[in-house]
This record gives structure tokens, sequence and C-alpha cells, in this order.
């Protein structure tokens, strides 16, 4: 019997059925545990719990198909994009009236910003994954080809910087739009959207510094990624928002 | 004691679906991607029919808000039309839906950490007289079958824990995610993510044997 031995705690019973103790303390613990009533108890209650965890559904249906709204922001994002084709002159009726054409300037960038969207998360995550110069010859060749070992901090540096302008030079122009349209916004409008816009800063800021300090770190390249992206989608939507006032 | 939430009605609403995998006449990854990396909505529909539930329920579990999952869900697909083009289809589509979704919602928190503290353990300490000499609850003989019921209980206990907690053991143990990953994941320390699981099932452990 272990009754008069020390206890392990909590967190021990736990690092015994998550494997993380070494050898010898896994052997002390379960031996313990096999005589001890109360440990034992505990122990088969936390491996139940986990169990159960484990078992729950993996899928789960949310109560209302979000199909039908999905659709619509999707073809709504469709239609932003076809401007940048060319569309966006050939538009309506040919009317010169001056007072569309900083709707008409609000909407090509709202389109760059949109179309940055759609590129942006694959070439940027080459990009910053890969020095910009190896992009277009890597992208032809066979996956198993492409998989880079771990790249130098000047390399992915090189190709940081070129990512990161491009998407600095959307977000001015997205800026400077906005910022035409601040009279046209709500004070409280204006203050939601600066409010959002310092705490994606904050969150680019924290990414950034992260993935600087560890270039290889795919999970940081999303998120910094994402963290732009959120900021064009944020610029974009108030610039859309103060083009429709 | 624990706080109660307005999360109840949610988990009893929910609908287990059997895994997306087993449609028997699911198209192609490939294909399909293909397809909607060409503008076609239609194609990417069969890919959100197909995974649409497990977003949801990482979502929502993550978040412990039906209204921020059902919007993180949205976004989720949206991102993932927006990424099309860099899914390169060395994993799979599902796992790669995954992770957006993961990196959605821990975007989502820290972009708004004032509603991550709307779900509080009023007191995480617990009774002491009822603990173990593990420093665990004292268990009366709690079981966790399959049944409905307990699936529900422990749904709503999950809802109710610490964000921080929560996140890690959603992660873990039910997504199966390595400590490794989760704390590249969140940013957090392996050992701060060890302390914080442990801490959302000793205090699981603690509300499903009240």
């Amino acid at each position: 019997m272990n009754e008069n031995t020390e206890h392990p705690t909590f967190e021990v019973l736990g690092d015994l059925l998550d494997g993380n103790l070494d050898p010898t303390d896994s052997a002390v613990v379960s031996e313990h545990i096999s005589g001890c009533a109360s440990c034992a108890a505990t122990y088969q209650t936390l491996t139940g719990l986990v169990s159960a965890a484990k078992g729950l559904p993996r899928s789960v249906l949310p109560p209302d198909d979000l199909w039908a709204e999905l659709r619509q922001s999707l073809n709504k994002r469709k239609e932003i994009v076809l401007p940048s084709t060319g569309k966006i002159g050939n538009s309506g009726n040919g009317s010169t009236n001056s007072q569309r054409l900083p709707r008409r300037m609000i909407a090509v960038l709202a389109a760059a910003a949109v179309i940055l969207i759609a590129l942006s998360s694959g070439i940027t995550a080459l990009v910053l994954r890969r020095g910009v110069g190896e992009v277009a010859v890597r992208d032809s060749l066979p996956t198993t080809l492409q998989a880079a070992g771990p790249r130098s901090a000047a390399t992915f540096l090189a190709g940081f910087s070129q990512a990161e302008n491009e998407f600095n030079r959307t977000i001015g122009e997205l800026k400077q739009a906005v910022d035409t349209q601040r009279g046209q916004l709500s004070p409280e409008t204006i203050r939601t959207v600066d409010r959002s816009l310092a705490v994606v800063d904050s969150a680019i800021a924290e990414a950034r510094a992260a993935l600087l300090a560890d270039p290889n770190n795919q999970m940081l390249i999303d998120l910094l990624s994402a963290s732009y992206q959120r900021k064009v989608d944020l610029l974009r939507r108030t610039s859309e928002l103060g083009s429709r006032t | 004691m624990l706080t109660n939430l307005a999360w109840k009605r949610p988990i009893e609403s929910m609908t287990a679906v059997p895994p997306a995998n087993g449609s028997p006449d699911r198209e192609d990854d490939a294909r399909l991607i293909e397809r909607a990396r060409a503008g076609d909505v239609d194609a990417f529909e069969h890919v959100y029919r197909r995974e649409v539930g497990r977003v949801y329920a990482l979502c929502l579990r993550m978040t412990a808000d039906a209204a921020r999952a059902r919007e993180l869900t949205q976004s989720v697909f949206i991102r993932a039309w927006d990424r099309l083009g860099s899914f390169r289809g060395d994993s799979q589509l599902s796992s790669w839906l995954h992770r957006i979704a993961v990196n959605e919602v821990l975007i989502e928190a820290r972009t708004d950490r004032r509603r991550r503290a709307r779900v509080v353990l009023a007191n995480d300490q617990g009774d002491e007289e009822s603990e173990s000499p593990t420093g665990a609850p004292k268990l009366s003989g709690i079981t966790l079958p399959e049944d409905t019921e307990t699936r529900i209980d422990l749904e709503r206990a999950i809802s109710m824990l610490p964000p921080g907690a929560r996140t890690v053991f959603v992660l873990h143990d039910i997504e199966g995610y390595r400590h490794e990953e989760i704390s590249r994941m969140t940013g957090s320390a392996e050992g701060t993510l060890r302390a914080q699981l442990h801490r959302a099932r000793k205090l699981l452990m603690e509300a499903l044997s009240r």
C-alpha cells in the first residue's frame, strides 16, 4: 500500500495521462496509483473526462443554414473584383458626373483591396515563406521539390519587406480614401473604426515581432497575413460605408 | 459556483452530424478547389456543406457563444475563399480549413479581448474541503458515458471555462493538437499551456461532480 507515500498532484496525474512524465517518474506515480484508492479514483475520472472530450462530436451543425448569406457575400466579393478587369470604366451610361468620381476611385481601391485579399494569402504566404524571387520559379515545380529547408533571416526579410510594402501601399491608399470621407461618417463610427484599427495594428506588431524572431513559423506567417488582411478588410468596409452615406 | 450563460439553448439545440468524410459522392478535393478558384461558388458550396459542421463546432466550443460562432464560421469560409490560391493540396482540405478556423478564432479573440472576459468562473479554487489528496475535487463516482445528457453537461461545463483554459482544452483534448502546436498558434509557452490544461480539467471535474 502506498497510503503513506506522498500523493502525486493533480497536475502530475495529468502529465502521466498525457505521457509527459519521464519513465522513472511515470513508474513511481503508476505504482502509487495502483495502491492508493483516492488517487486511482481521481486518475480514473481524469481519464474518463479526457476520453469523453475526445468522444465529443467533431461536427456540429449551426442552428440555421449560413450558406445563403455566405453565398451572397462571396458573390458580392466577386462583383467588387470585376471592375478591376476594366469594367469599371465602362459601367453605367458613361456619365462623367464629377460627383461620382470619388466613389469610383473608392470602388477601385475597394476592388484592389479585395484582389489583394484574394491573392495575398496565397502570394503573401509564399512570399513570406520564401524569398520573392523564388516564387515564380518554384511555383511551377512539383510540391515535393518545393519543400524548402529552414530559410535564413536575410532571405526571409527580403521577401517579407516586399510583401509588407505591398500591403502597406494598399492600406495607405484605402486610408487616404477613408480620411477624405471622415466628415460623412458619424463620430461614433469613426471612433469604432479608429479603435479597431489600433487593435489590429497592435496584433500586426505582435505577430510581426514574433515572426521576425521565428521566420520559419508557418502559423505566425498565417497570423500576420490574416491580420493585414483584416486591416485591409476593415478599411475597405469603412470606405464602402463612407461612399454609401 | 459556476455562473450561468446564454449558452444553454444553443448547446441543447446542437445537432451532431457524422464526419463529412463519409460522404460517398464526395467530389475530389483538388477538382472542387480548382473549380472554386475559378470563381465557381457552387463548387465552394460542396466544400462548405462538407466542412461547416466541423468549423462551427470548433468556433462554438472555443468562443462559447453561438452568435459569435456563427459569425466566425462565415468569416472562416470567406477567408478560405480568399485564400483558395494558397491551398497547395499537400494537406487535407479539412485540415487546411481547420487551421484557418483556429486562426480566425484566435485573431478575433485577440482583437476583442473584452468579449473574452464574458465567461468567468466565480470561484476557480473550489471548496478546499471537498478536495482529494491530489488537489482534485473529490468525486462522487462521476462517470462520463457517451449518452446525450452527459455530453450536453460536458459541453456546457466546457463553455463555462475561463477563455484561456477553454482554448487549450478544446485544442488539446478535443481537437487533438499537441502543446507544441498550440504554442505556435497562440504564442503562449508550453508550460503555460500545460498549466491551463490542468486547470481546465480540474474545473471540469469540479463542475461535473456537482
